[in-house]
């Protein structure tokens, strides 16, 4: 008896609906554009990252965690990065690398959890949702992947209308979804049922899509750093070359949540994150992509303005954000630059609210429609 | 009455147990009628808490949390090891439970009164909950909602204790409406403002770890609830809630999701089985024998209508084959990452369960651990154990509904039952 009759036969499988034996995956995303999120966990010190290095209450509220003007790279007569962010300084010169001052969100909460969901949700301070932003824009663009992630937090990809999946790395995703059988054949009217041949199919047709580009793998042409954060960002470079059809990727490196010692700890971990990044951008033009790739960063919030007595700073409220890409309209500030003299509740108040950010991507980027269009867009795409 | 067959025997263990023993299975089976089986599951509860393991004292914790830097480091290390302890032994009860129906409704019961050792930091209290939970599990809920409305652990989950008169905190009287009551739509702002001042002066002795009521923190004030008035307190605010048919209706619809289906529940059954709630007195075993002998239960398309928790797979299935292919601490880590972490859920709305017990991520680890359990050495012990029935019945123990793959037996009985625990179907119940 054949496969299909003998599914007919047991009623497991209803004869109409028999798809082919592949799910259609890549549909392909409509326009190539990729976004590519870096997640800096633990909430990293806008303040410290660009710093307004003539500001006198800069050097008031900070007496031992403030960078000394000398030690800052200007990026303008008011603003400069912190140094160990000078490796990036040729993707401004060139006008491939933005920032974005003041972002973060109303009533912000302090709890990493809680801000983090906010964040990855588009979702309001006292809103609790489990669906990722994305789920709001990509749809429009693509009924294919939509997103990988690379190590843990499916966060802005959550939810059941998007295909996203998460792994450590392509090889050991790959290794592990060899279990994964082809189920597209198969169809159930009990929803439980429908669900996870649903999720098993994302996962098959994912996996026939990586091993399929994979196969003939490019290497990428540029020297990444032998850290987590550098895999994820080899790998995430690795699957753009070689031609996989995702619209976002997602990194995250950790070591921001800086209570203590911060001046040594944001060094190491601003180092670290620039060493990746120049990589990153590297293996881009060398592909000839640069200008089809958006990356920023975002984080569960800022840090507070005033250092504490630790030699560092605890949760605050908003932040600043780089984005680079080849098309950026960069080697410019956006948004308006806290103003340390009206803080609020002794934190940098919000100007740009995050899902101005999002909305930029969704319509200047990808060119859909804006969810949030009521926050407007900035010009940085 | 209605004879019980082989399938229905099956789908009532895999409901209100923790997999399917082939030796349960049988003694359900020679029950002659499903109403029989449903009234001997019941039997079977059991309120005392089996073997609970011995934490530090409160008293101690509350010195250490006292003692500077070094004491409440101490505390916590003490805090994360017996976080653990209490985490495991749990698992290890419903491992070895004579009663796994205990095991299932507890497991119902923290997934409502929620509390979380993130939050509370006192492993002793979330075990004194649990306790709670077992005692009241299949009997009073009027007063299961009393006992646990002034619990300590719920109390410092929900800050309770920071509700005072003068400075009003609403998260406790919000959530007992909400999620542990009324449900969501069936009371106004006004309403949990007003609960909230009634419940004002509920706290927590930390040293002892017991409810305290601090007269001059509650605020005696003349309050409007839900259309009573007067000068209400905490308990006041509980029976008038009990008067309210939604609150049994809101039960009503909590077991219908965790026993029948995943889906909307349908409104004409959930407001039968609030009726019979309300008119015993609110006893749970009252409802739960309602659900359990309603034609809805037993109705084919509710059969494999839910997703199997992590816990329900992972013990399950080492119950259904009494092989030790997994360890507490493996199960432990496992249901954490399977994103149910016990007496740690992920908020006061617990763990959402159904359709997001698989995701692309969770889906690769529960088949990856699926492969772990049935390869050669495992599934070759777990064989000893295997019935000697035919590929047929075999296939009806394992599934409650048909493969979606076609499972091959020619290559012997080894390679069926791991075919059949590698279907979709394997992961419902």
């Amino acid at each position: 008896m054949k496969r299909r009759d003998f599914l007919k036969l047991t009623g497991a499988v209803s004869a109409a609906s028999v798809a082919p034996s592949v799910m259609a995956l890549p549909a392909s995303n409509k326009n190539n554009k990729v976004v590519v999120l870096v997640h800096l966990e633990g909430g990293n010190d806008g303040l410290n990252t660009l710093i307004p290095y003539t500001n006198p209450d800069y050097y008031a509220l900070r007496p031992k965690l403030a960078i000394p003007a000398n030690k800052v790279i200007p990026l303008d007569a008011k603003m400069g990065m912190h140094a160990s962010l000078g490796g990036l300084k040729p993707l401004w010169d060139k006008g491939e690398m933005a920032w974005l001052q003041g972002v973060g969100y109303n009533q912000a909460d302090r709890s990493h959890f809680r801000s983090i969901d906010i964040w990855e949700s588009a979702s309001s301070s006292n809103e609790y949702s489990k669906t990722g932003w994305l789920s709001q824009v990509l749809p429009q663009l693509t009924d294919g992947l939509h997103g990988i992630v690379l190590g843990q937090g499916i966060g802005p990809l959550a939810g059941s209308k998007l295909n996203a999946v998460e792994m450590e790395n392509p090889k050991t995703f790959l290794n592990q979804a060899k279990l994964i059988q082809d189920m597209s054949y198969a169809h159930s009217n009990v929803a439980s049922m429908k669900h996870i041949l649903g999720v098993q199919n994302q996962l098959y047709a994912t996996a026939s899509e990586l091993s399929h580009k994979l196969k003939r793998q490019i290497p990428v042409r540029a020297r990444f750093p032998k850290t987590p954060f550098g895999h994820q960002m080899q790998s995430i470079a690795e699957m753009i070359v070689s031609g996989v059809n995702s619209p976002v990727y997602k990194a995250k490196l950790s070591g921001f949540d800086t209570h203590a010692n911060q001046l040594q700890l944001q060094k190491n971990s601003l180092y670290h994150l620039s060493g990746v990044l120049q990589a990153f951008a590297e293996s881009m033009k060398r592909a000839g992509l640069w200008n089809d790739v958006v990356l920023m960063t975002y984080s569960e919030f800022g840090r507070r303005a005033k250092e504490n007595r630790s030699g560092g700073t605890d949760h605050g409220k908003a932040s600043a954000h780089l984005v680079m890409g080849g098309s950026i309209n960069g080697g410019r500030l956006y948004g308006k630059t806290p103003d340390l003299a009206n803080l609020d509740n002794g934190d940098l108040a919000y100007s740009t609210d995050f899902k101005k950010v999002y909305g930029t991507l969704a319509r200047r980027w990808w060119n859909v429609k804006n969810p949030w269009q009521a926050h407007g867009e900035i010009p940085f795409v | 009455m209605n004879p019980i067959k082989f399938s229905e025997a099956r789908h009532l263990l895999s409901r209100t147990g923790m997999g399917v023993e082939w030796k349960v299975l049988q003694q359900l089976i020679n029950q002659p009628f499903r109403e029989e089986a449903v009234d001997q599951l019941i039997k079977t509860y059991s309120p005392q808490t089996p073997n609970p393991p011995r934490l530090t004292p409160l008293y101690k914790m509350d010195r250490l949390n006292k003692a500077g830097a070094r004491g409440k480091k101490v505390m916590h290390n003490v805090m994360m090891r017996e976080n653990d302890v209490l985490k495991k032994w749990w698992v290890k009860q419903m491992l070895i439970t004579t009663s796994p129906f205990t095991e299932r409704m507890t497991l119902f019961w923290h997934n409502h009164f929620t509390s979380s050792l993130a939050s509370v930091k006192r492993p002793q209290l979330l075990l004194n909950q649990n306790k709670l939970l077992r005692q009241f599990g299949m009997g009073n809920f009027s007063a299961m909602l009393m006992y646990l409305t002034s619990d300590p652990a719920m109390l410092l989950y929900l800050d309770g204790d920071k509700n005072i008169a003068g400075s009003p905190n609403e998260n406790f009287a919000r959530e007992l409406l909400e999620l542990f009551t009324l449900g969501h739509g069936h009371y106004s702002e006004a309403d949990v403002k007003a609960a909230a001042l009634a419940f004002t002066g509920w706290g927590v002795n930390h040293a002892t770890g017991k409810f305290v009521f601090r007269e001059d923190l509650h605020d005696g004030g003349y309050k409007h609830f839900l259309g009573e008035s007067g000068n209400l307190n905490g308990n006041d605010i509980l029976k008038i809630i009990l008067k309210q048919p939604r609150t049994a209706e809101h039960i009503a619809e909590k077991f219908w999701k965790s026993f029948v289906n995943l889906e909307r529940p349908n409104p004409r059954v959930i407001r039968q089985w609030g009726k019979v709630f309300r008119e015993s007195s609110y006893e749970i075993s009252a409802l739960m024998s309602e659900v359990l002998k309603s034609d809805v239960f037993w109705a084919e398309q509710n059969r494999g209508a839910l997703i199997k928790s992590p816990i329900e797979l992972m013990v399950g299935t080492m119950r259904t084959f009494p092989h030790r292919s997994l360890t507490t601490k493996d199960i432990m880590h496992t249901s954490r990452i399977l994103g149910q972490d016990l007496f740690d859920p992920p908020n006061v709305k617990g763990w959402e369960g159904g359709k997001d017990w698989i995701s692309t991520q969770s889906l690769l680890i529960r088949t990856s651990l699926q492969q772990k359990m049935s390869r050669d050495a495992n599934i070759r012990a777990m064989a000893r154990h295997f019935p000697k029935v035919s590929p047929d019945v075999m296939k009806q123990w394992l599934l409650p509904r048909e493969p979606v793959l076609p499972p091959q037996h020619r290559k012997g009985e080894l390679w069926y039952v791991q075919n059949l625990m590698f279907d979709p179907g394997y992961q419902l119940a």
